[in-house]
């Protein structure tokens, strides 16, 4: 009878043995460098669920900063983070609070909301900073209800730009003031600290130099940073995969046959 | 086709294979086209841009050395249709919307198409290149030969205002 229960623990041991073999075995991506992995991820639908940000300190793709929210998801990405990137001097993994994921679902709600009413005219995700920026007309009688309203139903999920420079963020006190997500290090081994100015969007960085701000406008709608000065306003309300999918499907059909090839071929 | 099965195919096409050759033909002609399109703005060009195409893949096909012959077909129709535009610059994005619309029987896909046509070709290419030819965005820099960072920037900009023609709205540069 023992004998029997040795062998049932035994063979079950090994079961699970071979089901994380198995799993260690599908799992085997691997990527150079932090830039490599943005890419994989960009290319294949987007961040992971537990992903909050990911931006450049340095305006390269060598060094990149990965938030992470802090939860167990969090925790195991990181791992799995660390696993795939050979060098893993080119990536500084950051806690953050809120996923881009939650952060995204918020700008939906969001972009219903901008016009003449509210006085917002622009929303986008700022990376690293872990938050909403809405663009909004303070001199709209509607502005002031909405930046309460938005401020008690996303707290410091969202932060307001008004006309260049001017800031309005919550506090944890009264809603109302400044508040912090620069997120601790835990992991990598840049040290970077999430600084406010040095960080920005990685393919804005790129492209742009100079830009001011890393918010990401993947959202619906947005006011964009241009590299001379001016900005662009963008409202839009079908999400990326959506217009990839539309994209995809007006692909068009040739009137060439193979025949007509063929005869081409012939003379 | 993936790309393993493009070279077994093209092994046979060197040697001249008809059939093999109809199989490429078939398996490729729609992202070929779609990127061409794109690209020169004119059904009546792409046409012809894919014809010459499919000529030359069959007169010279790509050698053993091509390990990806999906991005080298795609490069192809990308630098033909670029010098066909530059040949015949009265068909540079000219968008054929009337005549586009009276084919459609999916007005979203009427959409879709104009909505491509009032981005310039910088980004206009690189959308078609990835969404339509599959390319990865390493490759269509290559391609391209602008920065992978340049191109992701374009990309995403491009989406965003795809998204909000889709919506209703108009192109803003």
């Amino acid at each position: 009878m023992k004998a029997k229960k040795t062998a049932a623990v035994i063979m079950a041991v090994l079961i699970a043995a071979a089901l994380l073999a198995g799993a260690a075995a599908a799992y085997t991506d691997q990527y150079k460098n932090a830039g490599e992995l943005y890419l994989a991820w960009m290319e294949n639908g987007g961040y992971p669920e537990a992903v909050c940000g990911v931006w450049s300190t340095d305006g390269s793709m060598d060094n990149l900063t990965i938030g992470v929210q802090k939860s167990e998801e969090g925790d195991a990405l990181k791992e799995e983070i660390l696993d795939m990137i050979e060098d893993d001097t080119s990536v500084t993994l950051t806690y953050m609070a809120y996923t881009h994921a939650e952060l995204w679902a918020i700008q939906q709600e969001l972009t219903d909301r901008l016009g003449d009413e509210t006085g917002a005219f622009g929303v986008g995700i700022d990376e690293s900073e872990n938050c909403l920026v809405i663009d909004i007309d303070t001199d709209n009688p509607g502005s002031e209800k909405f930046i309460n309203e938005c401020f008690e139903e996303y707290q410091n999920r969202v932060r307001f730009e008004a006309g260049s420079g001017v800031i309005l963020q919550t506090t944890s006190e009264t809603g109302i003031g400044n508040f912090d997500t620069t997120g601790m290090d835990i992991g990598g081994t840049k040290g970077i600290k999430g600084g406010k100015a040095a960080a920005m969007g990685i393919a804005a960085l790129l492209l742009l130099g100079g830009a001011a701000i890393a918010v990401r406008r993947s959202g619906a709608a947005a006011k964009r940073q241009l590299a001379e000065g001016g900005e662009e306003t963008v409202q839009t309300a079908i999400s990326r995969r959506e217009a990839e999918r539309i994209i995809k499907a007006s692909a068009e059909e040739p009137e060439t046959t193979f025949e007509t090839i063929s005869e081409k071929l012939e003379k | 086709m993936n790309d393993r099965e493009l070279n077994e195919r093209f092994k046979l096409v060197r040697q001249k294979d008809v059939k093999a050759f109809e199989e490429v033909y078939n398996d490729m002609k729609t992202p070929v086209f779609t990127v061409i399109l794109r690209i020169a703005q004119s059904r009546e060009l792409a046409e012809d841009v894919l014809q010459e195409l499919f000529v030359k893949l069959f007169t010279s096909p790509p050698g053993e050395k091509v390990k990806k012959p999906r991005a080298y077909i795609l490069q192809m129709a990308h630098n033909m249709a670029i010098d066909a535009v530059r040949s015949r610059p009265q068909h540079a994005d000219i968008a054929d919307f009337e005549n586009l619309s009276a084919r459609e029987a999916e007005p979203e896909a009427a959409d879709a198409r104009q909505a491509l046509a009032a981005l310039p070709l910088s980004e206009r290419r690189i959308v078609a290149m990835h969404i339509n030819g599959g390319l990865k965005f390493r490759e269509i820099a290559a391609v391209t030969g602008e920065p992978l960072g340049t191109v992701l920037w374009r990309y995403r900009k491009a989406l965003d205002s795809l998204r909000r023609m889709l919506e209703g709205g108009s192109y803003e540069s």
